[in-house]
């Protein structure tokens, strides 16, 4: 079957699943106990300023009504309006987004180019002090939580050496004129390099801490299959030819032990995702994430389901692209 | 292989190396770099004083009038200014836009002289009209401006909504205010924010995104509002009053209490609002802090449920008083952040009876108690409260658990039922408890607290003619001591018929670093930084 037409298909498939998943999420923030009314006025709400507020926020209508509101409205990129803020749900989830994507992007380069080599590392130098000691905090990491980390970095580096700041994007008082929304890109392009020094200062905990757990699977999976590859015989092959050891490993072998560490690598931005929100939380990064956890917080229901839903959808997008990646680094796999 | 090695030591220590180099340059070296682009100034460059204040929440609203939610408050307080204010760290009243005032004969009409010269912040002169605007776009439903930015709830139309008929422009600098009735806490609600005045043409201008562009008389302008992020404000040098010693006002949003320390231990940032208890020893072992602690103007209580028994007899009412050791509850759930409530009204605001003995801790005492009302071993209950942390108790379940263990020393076995505040706060309303857990806040005035726990039977299905008489005999007065009387006489009966179990007021922080002088927290919980100089 051609490449293309099993995308389609992919693509195609892709309609239910957000269907069911907005269903599920639907019922689910629902099914929170406590409603965004009591939430919002507390101890002062009277019986008429809540029906009016009911009211105008469509919450006196059933649950498969609302859903249908919500569900048809959706379908024309409109996510309903937040009760916390008032603005459009996309706009919150786009104003916040650019803050996400730099953090988990920046994440996940750490996480590959960092364990890709330590993990070729280990492998190289199997059973010796190197490997060992690789092994050993990967292990670490996996099982580190990552709150947990971001606290003791920031206690560490900005605590007590005074080297990053805590927390935030950007020194307070500073601003960057917004062309992306990336920190990193926008002050490039302004010419701004001391702001770009700044909000590197300020990405580099966070993006460190949502890091490490992805890194540390990223590690363990390159290693083991670099182990596999590197005992084929075409890799004593190149080496009999009197390749180059570095040729061998980084040309020969890598390429073909990429697959299961795709794979990982994968699912390990979906993972990075759910990290966000931890780390958002903990380094005030005002993220998706943040947005996510204040919203369910105050049982913002439009923002909690447009959120959860860009989220299933961006998951279910970045499989189909691994899927094609596949297929790229091994021409044997066919899709049927 | 040795080869390979080397590769590997030189990629490690080249990491370490960039990590090192970003790590180490602070921001006086950020600032050298970028002097010579000439576009971006760093504050430390300009001399410019920066005073950055972090808190859990932000705003919703930056309209005064709509305002409502803790993250909102702090910053009515310093955009914008109300005819009357609180005078510093008291809770009395005295002048800001107005000079004086004074009531009519019969204490209907109360007429304000305004302060003349005064500017808002977009240059238009503060006036008569502007308090007209202020008051009848909330209050007057034919206004062109009502509910223009509503979110849901206007404090002002739920303080005084019944009490004012209305608000009459008389002249520039004269403004009448016709009540319905008498009102004896009108001026206290006066000095509440929700009651501060708006520049008209603002409202105007801005429209439906008022709510984001605010315009107060205050001491601080509005510049910049990034959402989840932070407020900054700017000195506003027309200033009537005296004006700040700091150029910039930073409300930084940092939402985890473990990382707002830090970023104040870390000099990041000048001053933290709330801490929790496990904070404060960290807080009081470093010299470079300062922590502000005020007996919070707040009440967690516990309401009886009068019509359920055995509780519709005073007497199991009484022994819950004397089972229950408040003292060491209050010790272990709040640690050091609370205060024993004696009164069902905080002794921080006028009227507090201060001459009621708290019932004594004592079991044996309880137990006759129980035995006179008929029921010599015990009974069994439910206790309900709710789960969340609220700003008059910090945890909430752990109080259940320590109340019910004190009962059951007296034979009376509570079963403590936890739900989610909503949930909780219905089935209280709806009288489905015996014994439950709630708490009230803010407004610093007598009536506040005392007509909601005591009268309308709201919690609690108590009905006492003679407490509905003094309410009513307390509102229908603007004479302080008056007032005070009878609110004093209220508590009287409250403590001896046991209406509701008053448990703790909570405390109020906020930390500032040493160096800082005239940071404020208020009795009310708000952090005021308008005097703020280091």
């Amino acid at each position: 079957m051609a490449l293309y037409k099993y995308f389609l298909k992919r693509l195609v498939l892709t309609i239910p699943t957000l269907l069911g998943v907005s269903i599920i999420v639907f019922l689910l923030v629902h099914m929170i106990p406590g409603d965004p009314i009591d939430i919002m006025l507390g101890d002062r709400v009277t019986e008429a300023v809540r029906l009016a507020l009911e009211e105008r926020l469509g919450l006196n209508e059933p649950l498969h009504i609302q859903y249908w509101q919500w569900f048809s409205s959706a379908l024309h990129g409109d996510f309903g309006i937040s009760i916390r803020s008032n603005q459009p749900v996309m706009e919150e989830i786009l104003t916040r987004l650019p803050a996400t994507i730099e953090l988990t992007v920046v994440a996940l380069m750490i996480a590959v180019f960092f364990g890709i080599y330590f993990g070729v590392s280990a492998a190289r130098y199997r059973n010796t002090l190197i490997d060992q000691s690789l092994i050993g905090f990967s292990l670490l990491g996996v099982s580190i939580p990552i709150f947990w980390l971001g606290m003791m970095l920031i206690y560490l580096f900005a605590v007590m050496l005074g080297w990053l700041p805590v927390s935030g994007r950007l020194s307070m008082g500073t601003a960057i004129p917004t062309y992306t929304g990336l920190y990193l890109l926008d002050s490039l392009i302004a010419g701004q390099i001391g702001s770009f020094i700044d909000s590197v200062r300020h990405l580099l905990m966070p993006a460190v801490s949502l890091a490490t757990v992805s890194l540390a699977l990223v590690v363990r999976v390159t290693r083991s299959s670099m182990l596999d590859v590197l005992s084929e015989d075409y890799i004593r092959t190149a080496r009999a030819k009197g390749m180059q050891e570095r040729k061998v490993v980084y040309t020969h072998a890598l390429k073909n032990a990429m697959i299961p560490v795709v794979t990982v690598i994968g699912l390990q931005l979906a993972k990075l995702m759910g990290g966000a929100i931890l780390t958002e939380t903990v380094f005030s990064w005002p993220g998706i994430g943040r947005l996510l956890v204040t919203a369910i917080n105050v049982r913002d229901y439009p923002v909690v389901q447009g959120v959860v839903f860009f989220v299933a959808f961006a998951f279910i997008a970045i499989n189909i692209i691994v899927d094609l990646i596949y297929a790229y680094l091994d021409p044997r796999i066919r899709y049927e | 292989m040795r080869g390979q090695l080397k590769y590997f030591m030189v990629f490690v220590l080249a990491v370490s190396l960039l990590f090192s180099v970003i790590g180490c340059g602070n921001g006086a070296d950020t600032v050298d770099e970028t002097g010579e682009e000439g576009e971006e100034t760093l504050p430390e460059e300009s001399g410019e004083k920066i005073f950055i204040i972090a808190r859990g929440t932000d705003a919703k609203t930056l309209d005064c009038g709509y305002s409502y939610h803790e993250g909102e408050i702090d910053l009515a307080y310093h955009f914008y200014d109300g005819l009357v204010k609180f005078k510093d760290e008291t809770l009395e009243i005295e002048p800001a836009l107005a000079l004086d005032w004074s009531g009519s004969e019969d204490g209907l009409v109360w007429t304000f002289n305004l302060r003349e010269g005064v500017k808002f912040h977009d240059g238009t002169d503060f006036n008569a009209e502007a308090v007209e605007f202020s008051f009848m776009r909330i209050l007057d439903e034919s206004h062109p401006y009502y509910g223009l930015g509503d979110q849901g709830l206007a404090y002002m139309d739920w303080l005084l909504g019944d009490a004012i008929k209305e608000v009459r422009a008389v002249d520039d600098y004269v403004v009448e205010i016709e009540l319905n009735d008498v009102f004896g806490p009108f001026m206290t609600y006066m000095a509440i924010y929700s009651q501060y005045i708006v520049s008209p043409t603002a409202v105007a201008e801005y429209g439906e995104d008022y709510f984001k562009n605010p315009v107060g008389t205050g001491p601080f302008k509005f510049v910049e509002w990034k959402r989840d992020e932070y407020v900054t404000m700017a000195a506003f040098e027309d200033y009537w009053g005296e004006k700040p010693e700091i150029d910039t006002l930073i409300w930084k949003v940092v939402p985890d209490e473990s990382t707002r320390l830090m970023e104040l231990q870390s000099g990041n940032v000048h001053a933290i609002k709330s801490i929790s208890p496990a904070q404060l020893e960290t807080i009081q072992n470093d010299a470079n802090l300062k922590l502000l602690q005020v007996a919070g103007s707040n009440l967690f209580y516990a309401a009886i449920n009068h019509k359920a028994e055995p509780f519709d007899d005073v007497r199991v009412r009484q022994a819950v008083m004397h089972a229950v050791d408040f003292d060491s509850l209050v010790d272990s759930v709040y640690e050091g952040l609370g205060t024993r409530a004696i009164n069902p009204m905080p002794p921080t605001i006028f009227g507090f009876n201060d001459g009621i003995e708290p019932y004594a801790y004592d079991p044996e005492k309880a137990k006759e108690l129980l035995a006179e009302a008929g029921y010599p071993d015990g009974f069994t209950m439910d206790l309900h409260v709710f789960a969340e942390s609220r700003s008059y108790v910090g945890r909430p379940v752990d109080a259940a658990e320590i109340f019910k263990s004190d009962l059951s020393q007296v034979g009376i076995d509570a079963n403590v039922v936890v739900n989610e505040w909503g949930t909780h706060r219905d089935l209280v309303r709806n009288y489905e408890h015996s014994i439950g857990f709630l708490g009230w806040y803010d407004v610093p005035h007598p009536n506040n607290f005392l007509n909601l726990m005591l009268l309308r039977a709201v919690n609690n299905q108590y009905e006492n003619e003679e407490l509905n008489e003094l309410s009513d005999k307390a509102l229908a007065t603007f004479d302080r001591s008056e007032q005070e009387a009878h609110y004093r006489e209220m508590q009287v009966i409250s403590h001896r018929d046991v209406v509701v179990v008053p448990v703790a007021h909570s405390d109020y922080t906020a930390v500032v670093l040493k160096d800082i002088n005239g940071f404020e927290l208020d009795p009310l919980g708000n952090v005021i930084a308008r005097r703020v100089s280091f």
